[in-house]
């Protein structure tokens, strides 16, 4: 999906830092929800696809990322892909769809032509941004004496990476006649990341037969999918798990070279154990050759995909259509720390973790279509319902293994100890009706209405009960060119105009009281949230208006759209006063405002054999919080609830910024508490060892984590058989953090932290503090105050690509072949940053994008593509 | 295989009738919305139903999972009751420095608070209020509430439970005797049940401390009425005296038989001090314990490698980071099984001793030292060990500490003045109570919060304070060397969450000022 990037306006999209297969972050006009999912839905095939990204956790303890359901499809699979970035969408594809969706359409066969292909995409990638380091002087935690040594053992990180490569080799076979059309592709992907011992491997296998009969009444559609997929050691970011923080912290005045030899025999346990003599580096940091070669995390996933539909023309103006599928993967997920791995992750004999989950979609539609025109009227409805089942179920054991070192089984695991078992569960269904009319007359007036019902399972035992909530949307357009007489430079010209109102449902299980179970100890007990369930569905009611503009013979293109947002009644965990007894409740509220405007300029043109195209998007949005739970009413006390504001999440330490959601703020303001000591004079405060130190204060907001605006100028040239193709994507205002900074300073380790060694120090006031006093003061716990906030803006050649065609006829009619050579995220021209400020440690995070915590660097991608078409 | 396919079956049939009726089938909604893992609380056994929250409100006594163990009964109880050195620094805080940040103050409010309370509200509603099995979880609420209260102060307490958000606290003064008050009124329940119950109930399996022995609950919950007594006797003589009596009529927990442990296979004291790193024994345990030959010092700590000694890290040494070896430094001696400490035997008896000496209960001056000496008997019994001469041990006065290693700044140090243990009838009140608390303190290793209580009560037993004291500027405030912490901030939830009633307390007992210079109201000597 990466692909998508800065190609479409009103699409914001970041990878996420795990590599190759990782998940990534779409979300469309503004995130919405402040506790659910603000990803785009994804739709193959008309069917909506439950795309559960595995993250490993935003901050510091978090454990494996995974990779998502959509990275399974195969990209030579995919036909085409267009965005519904309005919650417009919903109206096809329910609740989900409201935050936009994502509709890739799959290949078939073709009528009357046998085609063989084959591809070979071939990338290389290497860091693209990495932090400054020093090796000038030595480094050290706690000892300030030797940050002023000098040090002799260059040193540089970059080194222990490798040049990462994915290789995908694709073969597919379309065929067919009138009656009857078959797709068949099989495709290897295979990836090393730019980390030791971190792979990503992929084999699809893809069948698609499209057949139609008994007079061509009926059109069967089958298509089946098999997936393999594993993967190993992938690393997005934090604190374990992830070699960066040893390999980036590691004392400068050592040899990195004696750390690479990671393992060494041990007399007494008999067996290899982890070499690290350098202490933990304030992150409980472990040797990075161990952690990607000793802590192992794979991944192995076996997915099937089942799809049929049925067509039955009943006359040429009407049909209905029949669709089901399903869509099941098992995954299986191991974790193997071996002796001699960090007391926190694993016993003296190592420690083992197996989980399985199990996930299982079944999806089924019946669609009646109407198209009959009257006279100067044409009417396009359809009618239909659709039930969605998703299932998934989860089991996982973990502990320390007990007879025999090193053997990762669940026989040998320690059933006193640490042992852990968890299983989980989910089951949800939503039945849905909807209806569709479009309305047209004499083709340049268009009206169109939705109404959809949804029942959803998540709404069982709520005071709301069973009932489904219904939501329409109406839109009307019109082709002014068609009616106006327009000059003729301006020979095309569009209105539209659309409400939408959309339903949502909540979260399952938040409607009755249940017992957890506690892994650690063994034991069940009460939920801490507050008991509410007078809960209601969610509502988000927008509307947009748009132009649509062409000049000059249809070269020159205006596309200009505004929206308008709001999400009511959302449900969120408010924090509770423990003196309730509880930690939180779910209220509803809140009022989410999301108003912006997308615009495209888009130019064609040809001068014989030569041909540009290119394309400039631009959009804004603003977010507002309207209203957070101000005034809702306490159901039990019959009280209003006062909250003026919720603290979403810590950027880092305790003590560095936080996501602070007020009544008038945005879902990404950026607050800080914490400034230096001063006296009652105003002067700094220094300690007796000559520091500052920081203190409390009251919170201040000092930006915000989202773009005022993204941009993307896309150009291609084309000449004969060659085509030349580059994009440029920019991203202005908002802050990012940086918590890895911190850390490289405070260790001292960073160029800068070197830089104020050259200088002796920072003045402060009329007297120098010394260059440790100041970054250990400011680089404490991830970064204290605004101390490691960045400006976000940035500019970067994105994609560079240069194609050629050589047409069969010069090949002896024999195949086309083209030639790529493909580069991504190729330069970043501008960023203030010290990190991409792109790069999100998780998709499904809507508060932590921006932050980076010893994230793996984002990747700089060059390759080259051959395709044989027979 | 086949499941799945039915389910594909079933829910494409499903369908099929859904569209022709032109309606949902809802009727399996309530199915599918029940958790598929966690427990329906409407399709236990009545029995079930409360039975299984009462391990993990029991568990809140001393907690077995490892971070809130870690955050409370070590960094903080561990630290400030003079047993255990957290040596690690996170993010340049810890309790043993002074300097602590919010995360490592507020567990035991943040923690204990809503996991008792979301259970014990299910409790309240299924026993409406009455019989045995609500007894015994006012029982659970008296012994985990002190542990808040003894740490901050005013908490909410007698207007908690009625559906607010925002919970007024209660005074010391009203909260301590109302504690007792609903303790020994659950004592009497409790009583009358056991004296005419016949059998173990069922529930009683459900019973992690005593296996259904409700008895034992009673003797149990008199020493913790004691306990709670002692604490006030300097401010409300009386009310404690009354209190004192009750629960000596009542019995209290007088054999090692009847100590209150927890069960566990993953030891969080274990875990943290062999594994993680994190947690090693205090200095100023390990001095009074080679001060006096203690024989128990090998059950309580491990021997250094290096040097074959019992030698503890000083608490608030800064830079020193995890201590993963025994090398130079002893480990807190617990194994993976072994049970984690609610009460012992011993401290009952201490607790008596402090009683008659101060005139609380009878018996004067002779008394105290039977009780002295029984509770140092206890002790020792309970960890098997031979008591040898230790009763006739004078070893006093100064006690020295060395740490072998002098990077970084060598924590050296030592107890000024140590008492002798053997009893010596002619020294004062004040030395009796020194002696009285000295060795209270080393048989109740290793529940903290009882000797920090006893430190700010009365000032012993005297403990090595932080090394490097960096509560300057600290979210503390100022703490000086001698008096040490006297209580932690209340946490900034609160702040955010429950802003008026935090700052009402602060303002009436605090002057306004949230800081850990501060005595609790029973801690100021009289």
């Amino acid at each position: 999906m990466n692909a998508l990037a800065g190609k479409a306006a009103g699409v914001q999209i970041n990878s996420s830092a795990s590599g190759p297969g990782g998940a990534v972050k779409v979300v469309m006009r503004g995130a919405k929800s402040i506790t659910q999912n603000n990803n785009a839905l994804y739709v193959i095939d008309g069917v909506p696809m439950y795309n559960r990204p595995v993250s490993g956790g935003d901050g510091s303890y978090t454990t494996q990322p995974g990779s998502e359901a959509i990275a399974d499809i195969n990209p030579d699979d995919i036909e085409s892909i267009s965005l519904l970035t309005g919650p417009s969408a919903a109206a096809l594809y329910g609740y989900e769809g409201a935050n936009g969706v994502v509709l890739v359409t799959t290949k078939k066969g073709r009528a009357g032509k046998t085609t063989l292909t084959y591809s070979n995409n071939t990338t290389f990638s290497d860091p693209m941004m990495m932090p400054k380091f020093q090796d000038r002087y030595k480094s050290s935690e706690n000892n300030a004496a030797v940050w002023n040594e000098k040090n002799s053992i260059p040193y540089n990180p970059a080194d222990f990476f490798n040049t990462g490569s994915t290789v995908t080799n694709t073969l597919s076979l379309s065929t067919g006649n009138e009656k009857n059309q078959a797709y068949v592709s099989v495709a290897a992907t295979n990836a090393d990341g730019i980390l030791p011992n971190n792979e990503y491997n992929r084999y699809n296998f893809t069948f698609r037969n499209t057949t139609s009969f008994l007079k061509d009444k009926f059109i069967l559609d089958v298509s089946a999918n098999y997936i393999i997929q594993n993967d190993k050691n992938m690393v997005s970011q934090g604190n374990y798990y992830n070699p960066l923080p040893a390999l980036y912290l590691f004392p400068r005045g050592e040899d990195f070279l004696d750390a690479s030899v990671f393992e060494r025999y041990d007399e007494t346990r008999e067996v290899n154990i982890q070499y690290w003599p350098y202490g933990q580096l304030g992150t409980d940091a472990q040797n990075p050759y161990w952690i990607m070669n000793r802590m192992n995390r794979e991944n192995n996933k076996r997915r099937y995909k089942i799809a049929a539909s049925l067509q039955y023309n009943i006359t040429d103006w009407l049909n209905i259509q029949g669709r089901a599928s399903i869509d099941n993967s098992d995954n299986k997920f191991t974790q193997k720390n071996y002796a001699g791995t960090n007391g926190n992750f694993a016993g003296a004999k190592g420690r083992y973790q197996e989980e399985t989950r199990l996930e299982r979609q079944t999806y089924a539609d019946v669609i009646a279509n109407f198209n009959k025109k009257f006279g100067d009227f044409n009417v396009l409805a359809n009618v239909g319902g659709s039930i969605k089942d998703t299932r998934m179920e989860l089991a996982s054991l973990t502990g320390d293994l007990n007879h025999v070192t090193n053997l990762f089984t669940i026989e040998n695991l320690t059933r006193h100890g640490y042992y852990k078992v968890n299983s989980d569960g989910l089951k949800r269904q939503t039945q849905s009706v909807f209806a569709n009319v479009e309305l047209s007359w004499k083709s340049f007036l268009f009206l169109s209405g939705t109404i959809r019902g949804d029942w959803d399972s998540a709404l069982a035992f709520s005071s709301y009960g069973n009932k489904p909530f219904v939501y329409p949307s109406v839109g009307i357009s019109g082709l002014i060119s068609e009616i106006v007489d327009m000059p003729s430079w301006f020979p095309f010209l569009k209105l539209r105009f659309s409400y939408t109102s959309v339903g949502n449902s909540y979260d399952p299980y938040l409607t009755r009281l249940r017992y957890v179970y506690d892994e650690v100890t063994d034991t069940y007990k009460s939920q801490t949230l507050y008991p509410n369930y007078d809960l209601k569905p969610e509502k988000t009611r927008s509307y947009e208006a748009g132009i649509n503009m062409k000049f000059f013979e249809g070269t020159l293109g205006l596309d200009l759209t505004y929206y308008h947002s709001n999400t009511f009644n959302q449900t969120f965990e408010a924090p509770l006063s423990s003196g309730s007894g509880y930690t939180a409740v779910n209220i509803q509220a809140g009022n989410v405002q999301n108003a912006g405007v997308e615009a495209a300029i888009s130019y064609d043109n040809n001068w014989g054999d030569f041909g540009w195209s290119s394309n400039f998007t631009v959009s804004h949005n603003q977010n507002k919080i309207i209203n957070l739970a101000d005034g809702v009413t306490n159901i039990v006390t019959g009280e209003p609830i006062e909250m003026p504001y919720v603290n979403k999440a810590s950027l880092g330490g305790a003590n560095s910024p936080l996501v602070r959601l007020t009544k008038g703020g945005s879902m990404g303001d950026l607050y800080i508490h914490r400034d230096f000591k001063r006296d009652r004079y105003g002067a700094f405060e220094l300690n007796d060892n000559g520091a500052p130190s920081m203190t409390d204060t009251e919170y201040r907001k000092i930006g915000t984590l989202l773009p005022k605006a993204n941009l993307g100028w896309r150009n291609s040239f084309s000449y004969k058989g060659v085509r030349l193709n580059f994009l440029i994507t920019a991203r202005i205002g908002g802050n990012v953090v940086s918590n890895t900074q911190a850390y490289l300073d405070r260790i001292g380790v960073s160029e800068y932290s070197a830089r104020l060694r050259d200088a002796g120090g920072v003045m402060f006031g009329d007297t120098m503090v010394s260059a440790f006093n100041y970054l250990q003061t400011i680089g404490a716990g991830g970064g204290e105050g605004d101390h490691y906030v960045y400006s976000a803006t940035n500019v970067r050649l994105q994609e560079l690509s240069l194609e050629y065609t050589l047409n069969r006829k010069y090949l002896k009619n024999v195949c086309d072949l083209t030639f790529g050579f493909v580069a991504n995220n190729l330069w970043m021209i501008y960023c203030k940053a010290p990190f991409d400020p792109e790069l999100a440690p998780s998709a499904s995070s809507t508060f932590y994008t921006g932050v980076d915590n010893f994230m793996q660097p984002s990747l700089r991608n060059i390759g080259f593509n051959v395709k044989i078409q027979f | 295989m086949r499941l799945k396919s039915n389910n594909t079956i079933k829910s494409l049939g499903l369908f099929a009738v859904c569209s022709l009726m032109a309606v949902a089938c809802t009727g399996n909604f309530e199915d599918l919305n029940t958790h598929p893992t966690d427990l329906d609380p409407d399709k236990m056994t009545p029995t079930e139903r409360i039975g299984a929250l009462f391990p993990a409100m029991t568990y809140l006594l001393c907690p077995q999972q490892e971070n809130e163990s870690q955050m409370i009964d070590q960094i903080i109880f561990g630290q400030l009751g003079g047993y255990f050195t957290a040596p690690t620094i996170w993010d340049g805080t810890n309790i043993g420095t002074y300097n602590p940040s919010d995360r490592f103050m507020r567990a035991p409010f943040t923690d204990i608070l809503p996991s008792f309370y979301s259970n014990y509200f299910e409790v309240e509603k299924s026993t409406q209020k009455s019989g045995f099995v609500y007894a015994w979880a006012n029982i659970l609420r008296a012994g985990c509430m002190i542990r808040v209260t003894d740490t901050f102060g005013p908490i909410p307490y007698s207007k908690i439970g009625g559906g607010q958000f925002e919970v007024e606290y209660d005074a010391l003064e009203t909260l301590y005797p109302q504690m007792i008050n609903d303790l020994s009124d659950a004592i009497t329940a409790l009583t009358n049940y056991v004296a005419t119950a016949t059998d173990t109930p069922p529930i009683g399996e459900y019973d992690i401390m005593y296996n259904g022995d409700f008895s034992k609950w009673v003797k149990y919950a008199n020493s913790l009425k004691f306990r709670m007594a002692v604490r006030i006797a300097n401010v409300l003589p009386d009310f404690a005296r009354t209190a004192m009596e009750e629960a000596m009529a009542g019995g209290m927990i007088l054999e090692n038989s009847d100590n209150a442990f927890l069960p566990t296979g993953d030891n969080p004291f274990c875990k943290a001090g062999i594994e993680w790193g994190d947690l090693t024994v205090n200095a100023t345990l390990s001095t009074y314990m080679n001060g006096y030959g203690d024989p128990r010092r090998p059950a309580y700590m491990t021997r250094t490698t290096y040097y074959y000694d019992y030698n503890g890290v000083r608490m608030g040494i800064e830079n020193k980071g995890k201590v993963t070896t025994t090398n130079y430094y002893s480990k807190p001696n617990f194994s993976k099984n072994s049970p984690m400490p609610v009460f012992y035997a011993a401290e009952s008896y201490f607790l008596m001793a402090e009683a008659a000496l101060r005139g609380w209960i009878s018996g004067g001056e002779s008394a105290a030292r039977n009780y002295y000496e029984s509770g140092i008997r206890m002790s020792m019994e309970q960890w098997n060990v031979s008591i040898g001469t230790y009763l006739s041990n004078t070893a006093s006065g100064k006690f020295n500490y060395t740490d072998r290693l002098s990077t970084p700044a060598s924590g050296s140090g030592s107890i000024q003045n140590a008492p002798a243990v053997s009893w010596n009838s002619a020294n004062s009140e004040e030395e009796h109570l020194k002696q009285i608390l000295t060795q209270k303190y080393i048989a109740n290793y290793p529940i903290g919060l009882e000797s920090w209580c006893d430190f700010r009560r009365t000032g012993y037993p005297e403990m090595m304070g932080a090394l490097n004291n960096l509560s300057q500027g600290s979210e503390l405030g100022a703490i000086t060397d001698t008096r040490m912490v006297r209580r932690l901030r209340y946490p900034q939830q609160e702040y955010e969450n429950n802003s008026t009633n935090v700052k009402n307390a602060v303002n009436t007992h605090f002057g306004g000022r949230d800081e850990g210079s501060l005595d609790l109201w029973w801690a100021k000597k009289d």
